[in-house]
């Protein structure tokens, strides 16, 4: 089928996976410790969207995210140690310690950045979008720019206007809605006129699809055949991945709006387990146990690495920036 | 007790001005909380102005018919009036006159004990610099201010003053003699300015015309294009000159000593007496990393070890003085001006002046001060001064003994004076 | 030199710009087809093609944001905002996306776009389109704000802003367009950051930008024939604002009235009050005089309207207070 992923691509997907998933849980104990400073916001459950939309992406392509981001920062190639670092606030983090988990970027992978005002992501991504095509049209580049937002951000004024916009312009821009059923604790048909929200699509003359977001080879496929359209000049899609939130919105949430049935459906739809079950007839358990082991170990020396990292210290602004501390 | 009656506290917040219709209330009549004592007229409307406590109406600051800014005091509510009142309230003006007319009328600070003075922050500079006291000083200012225009106003009346029109002293047991009109001129070191006469003066008792002339590249005097000894002592002569005293007693400090000695000769303002304190030009020797420490510190971190070198126990120094020093370089860029005269005066840290001339030739009183621990310019040099010099020797004391020391420095700067015949 | 109007200025400087650099492009409500509601962009279209100037929907919020993201792509657009009234639609881009990027990213992006607008009253066109909204983009760390008050200053700050590689905001006023002065010819550009004196004068300075510039050397023409020498130093950038000048301006004159279109409370104007009184307290001789609009909706009519405005003879009135 057009757009699979080969089953070395799929093994990488499934390394990823894992280690977001391990990076998630290490993350939770660490904030239980105190090591982190803020709220935490983990996707344990929601990982083959951000490693599965994002597979196919190349440096020069830019990605904007959210403050669920771990998936989509590890998918577009950041370092594990980086993104540690920057969590545990070392100077040797991504953003030396200013940005913290909400707001990584790393301008060498594209990734440009996590976001943590909701659907900020989406206006990001079209504006990368315009200079973008501007360049491709002068160098006959195939460069995009893709936004993963949440079906709470689906829901803000800009998401229209950028929408708009976008298929106005013909942008080469993916907007891949991971749709996990919650804002914050409220459910998202508290939140929304329409269950589908990909049918607003049709109202900007935008193509859209609704996948598994939880299978990591169908967000894959239908992201991919987006990411070609844009690549090829014709414009944005939205692809729609249905999951579902498995922990609380942040470390900070106490819970108790979520059905345990409806937990209980989506922990049996695991979507690292249904990528092993996939992968389990041609490739040996011992290797997938040895990648998911190497997976976890990366995890645990980032770790270990960061936190023994040293803590910034405070300098007047970034190497070229107009900021002061004292006055304009 | 007593509470201001403000424009802030009755009229809205639009407007920047107002302009006093009527007061409603006489002076000396008592008012209640809540009574009209005054009608403004803002840009578009009247407004009434009520009483905020109960009291008696003791001061009218704003007449009618003055224009009034935000906040401006307009008058007072008391408790009561003082025993010779009405009369001796003060009825004073607050007027916004035509900026045509080039003097305002005269504003009288209201004499009530313990009122705090409205002056300026650069009234108060001035002033501080210029050895006045605020509470001395006229205020024309909105509300009785003082303002710089009133401390040079203060200058320039104090400075010409005629023998005949000097008043009687107001505590003739004064350590000064207030007989003669013979202005006593004070004259400051290398980097300093007036303002170092400050903790000498209180002990002069105030009573006699005292001039704090500033040596060019100094303070507000400005800096000469060559700089020399006889330059520096013609500006300083210029500025005796200009206050009409036709004799003076000089007091001059390590440079300003020199400066002194070399203007006991002048022929046009008579020197009475002498009275050098560490004085510059009686020997080679002088500090030279001091200068040089001096003059390149560009913080008061910089600044204050060198400063401590100045004096015998640091403690002596006036809070916050490198910040002063620091202050008044940059902002006047006298730092430059003053390089050159070191560089000039005092080359390769050696003193190139020399005064024992003139001071052989002056016949009057001549007394010369320094300190023990003077770590600046050695007190060793008093030694070969010839016989009519009264010489004093202050144990403990360093390079200002004007400072640490200012209530005995007076008193020899008086037995000096006294002393003339 | 030519006399050029302050529209035609800017027209230029983006005309340059657009000449010099294939990546500048512009962005704006009605601004390629029609050359924008002011005409700043009359013409340009036709020169460099609906790619480099765009109409666009009436999206404020996104186009800002976009254009956030746009510079730090790599082109380097120009967003024209209609009316300063709807900058508070571009804040959040402004606030939450530009001033932060370059700091918190560690100097990995920069962001080269201009955001130019105009504001101010006096055109009788309402409270929703009268607002001059300085201080609310001034407040904001990482953005740059200039103000310029004549042709000459609107072409050489409008070249600077579009070479600079953050993010700048660029605040026209209604009232200046047809204004006319002398522009230098060929390369004329003004250093952001950099005030300059209007009018030299020895009694007060009176410290503006924008329009207020033109009101504050009608005031000096008033205060003259009264004998008073004012000062008038025009700020053009208001982030970063040139402190030195300002310091030495008040050094000479010892006398200060600030002047902003802006509301009085928490205004632009209480800034440069606060700042005289940080860095020129002893030099003062009295209080800054603060002159500013009144804190309230800008009113339709005009008797009304001109109540609330600042203008020359409150300025002048101002100056005659802070020298009582």
């Amino acid at each position: 089928m057009k757009n699979s992923p080969t089953v070395e691509e799929q093994l990488e997907m499934l390394r990823r996976m894992v280690a977001v998933r391990h990076l998630e849980e290490r993350l939770g104990e660490l904030h239980k410790a105190g090591k982190t400073r803020g709220p935490i916001h983990r996707c344990d459950g929601q990982e083959a969207v951000g490693i599965g939309a994002t597979a196919m992406l190349d440096d020069e392509d830019l990605l904007t995210s959210t403050h669920r981001g771990h998936a989509h920062y590890v998918g577009k190639g950041v370092g594990m140690h980086p993104i540690v670092a920057e969590i545990l606030g070392r100077v040797t983090g991504a953003c030396a310690g200013r940005a913290g988990h909400m707001l990584i970027a790393d301008m060498q992978k594209g990734l440009l950045g996590g976001n943590a005002i909701v659907g900020g992501g989406i206006p990001a991504a079209t504006g990368f979008a315009v200079s973008l095509q501007m360049k491709n049209r002068a160098d006959g580049g195939q460069r995009v720019a893709m936004c993963i937002f949440g079906d709470g951000a689906a829901q803000t004024g800009i998401c229209h206007e950028s929408m708009n916009i976008a298929a106005l312009w013909k942008l080469p821009v993916v907007f891949v809605l991971e749709h996990n059923q919650y804002g914050l604790t409220a459910h998202h048909s508290t939140q929304s006129s329409v269950p589908d929200l990909s049918v607003r699509a049709a109202g900007y003359g935008m193509p859209s699809e609704i996948v598994d977001g939880n299978d990591v080879i169908a967000v894959h496929r239908a992201v991919g055949a987006a990411v070609e359209l844009a690549r090829r000049g014709e414009g944005p899609s939205l692809v729609e991945a249905k999951t579902y939130r498995m922990v609380g919105f942040s470390t900070s949430d106490v819970g108790g709006y979520q059905k345990n049935e409806d937990l209980a459906t989506w922990r049996e739809r695991d979507p690292i387990v249904l990528a092993r079950a996939v992968l389990a007839d041609s490739i040996a358990a011992e290797r997938l146990d040895a990648i998911a082991a190497e997976a976890r170990a990366e995890v645990d020396a980032a770790v270990e690495r960061a936190l023994s990292d040293p803590l910034p210290t405070f300098t007047d602004h970034a190497p070229s920036a107009p900021y002061t501390v004292a006055g304009a | 007790m007593s509470g201001d009656i403000t424009l802030a506290g009755g009229a809205g917040e639009y407007m920047e001005s107002a302009t006093v219709v009527s007061w409603s209330a006489k002076l000396g009549e008592p008012v209640k909380v809540g009574e009209v004592v005054v009608v403004v007229e803002t840009a578009k409307a009247a407004t009434e102005i009520e009483a905020e406590r109960d009291g008696v109406l003791a001061e009218i600051l704003a007449p009618e018919g003055a224009e009034v800014g935000i906040g401006a005091v307009l008058g007072r509510i008391a408790d009561s009036l003082p025993a010779s009142a009405p009369q001796a309230v003060t009825m004073v003006e607050v007027p916004l006159p035509a900026p045509a007319t080039p003097e305002m009328p005269a504003i009288v600070v209201s004499g009530e004990v313990g009122r705090r003075i409205s002056i300026s922050p650069l009234a108060r500079r001035l002033a501080r610099q210029a050895g006045l006291d605020p509470a001395e000083l006229t205020g024309s200012g909105p509300g009785g201010r003082i303002k710089s225009r009133d401390v040079e106003r203060a200058l320039r009346e104090c400075a010409p003053v005629p023998a005949a029109a000097i008043a009687p002293p107001a505590r003739p047991a004064s350590a000064m003699p207030a007989t003669t009109a013979a202005p006593l001129v004070l004259i400051h070191g290398f980097g300093a300015n007036a303002a170092a006469w400050n903790m000498l003066r209180p002990h002069l008792d105030g009573v006699r015309q005292v001039l704090t002339p500033e040596l060019p590249g100094h303070g507000r005097t400005a800096a000469l294009s060559k700089p020399s000894l006889d330059g520096l002592a013609e500006a300083v002569l210029e500025q005796i000159e200009a206050s009409g005293a036709s004799e003076c007693d000089l007091v001059g400090h390590s440079l300003g000593g020199a400066v002194a000695a070399v203007l006991s000769g002048n022929l046009s303002v008579r020197v009475r007496s002498l009275t050098l304190i560490a004085p510059a030009g009686l020997g080679p020797e002088i500090d030279g990393a001091f200068l040089a420490g001096f003059l390149t510190a560009r913080t008061p971190e910089g600044l204050q070890p060198w400063l401590d070198r100045l004096v015998g126990d640091a403690a002596t120094l006036p809070r916050g003085y490198a910040q002063a020093v620091l202050r008044e370089r940059e902002r006047c860029g006298v730092g430059a001006a003053q390089a050159e005269v070191a560089q000039t005066l005092f080359p390769d840290g050696t003193q190139a002046i020399r005064i024992a001339g003139d001071l052989g030739r002056f016949s009057g009183p001549l007394k010369v001060i320094w300190g023990s621990a003077d770590g600046i310019i050695p007190h060793a040099h008093q030694n070969d001064l010839p016989g009519h010099v009264a010489c004093h020797r202050l144990k403990g004391v360093g390079h200002m003994p004007h400072v640490e020391a200012g209530e005995l420095v007076a008193r020899l700067i008086g037995q000096c004076v006294r002393s003339v015949i | 030199m030519a006399m050029m109007r302050y529209a035609e200025a800017l027209r230029a400087a983006l005309r340059e710009e657009m000449q010099r650099d294939p990546s500048v492009w512009l962005m704006g409500e009605d601004i390629a087809v029609y050359g924008g509601v002011f005409k700043v962009s009359k013409d340009l279209m036709e020169e460099f093609g609906p790619e480099r100037v765009r109409d666009t929907p009436i999206s404020e919020q996104t186009l800002t944001a976009m254009a956030v993201t746009a510079a730090m792509a790599g082109t380097r657009p120009v967003l024209e905002i209609m009316y300063a009234d709807f900058l508070p639609l571009s804040v959040d881009a402004l606030m939450n996306q530009a001033s932060i990027y370059n700091y918190i990213w560690n100097g990995q992006v920069t962001m080269p776009f201009v955001l130019r607008t105009q504001g101010g009253g006096g055109a009788g066109a309402g409270a929703q389109h009268s607002k001059s909204l300085d201080a609310l983009v001034a407040h904001i760390p990482g953005i740059k704000v200039v103000a310029p008050a004549t042709a000459a200053d609107a072409k050489g700050l409008l070249k600077a802003a579009i070479r600079d590689d953050h993010p700048v905001v660029f605040l026209e006023h209604k009232l200046l367009y047809n204004t006319r002065d002398e522009v230098p010819d060929g390369e004329h550009l003004v250093e952001i950051g950099k005030a300059r004196i209007a009018r030299a004068g020895t009694d007060v300075s009176i410290i503006a930008s924008s329009k207020m510039v033109v009101d504050a050397l009608k005031a000096a023409e008033e205060l003259a024939k009264e004998g008073i020498s004012a000062e008038v130093v025009d700020l053009r950038t208001l982030r970063p604002l040139d402190r030195d000048t300002i310091r030495a301006s008040i050094a000479r004159t010892h006398h200060a009235v600030v002047v902003n279109e802006g509301w009085r409370f928490c205004g632009y104007a209480a800034e440069l009050s606060a700042t005289i009184m940080e860095s020129c307290f002893d030099d003062l001789d009295a209080p800054v005089e603060r002159v500013a609009t009144h804190d309230i909706p800008i009113p339709y009519s005009e008797p009304l309207e001109s109540t609330v405005l600042p203008d020359a003879a409150k300025i002048a009135a101002a100056a005659r207070r802070a020298l009582a």
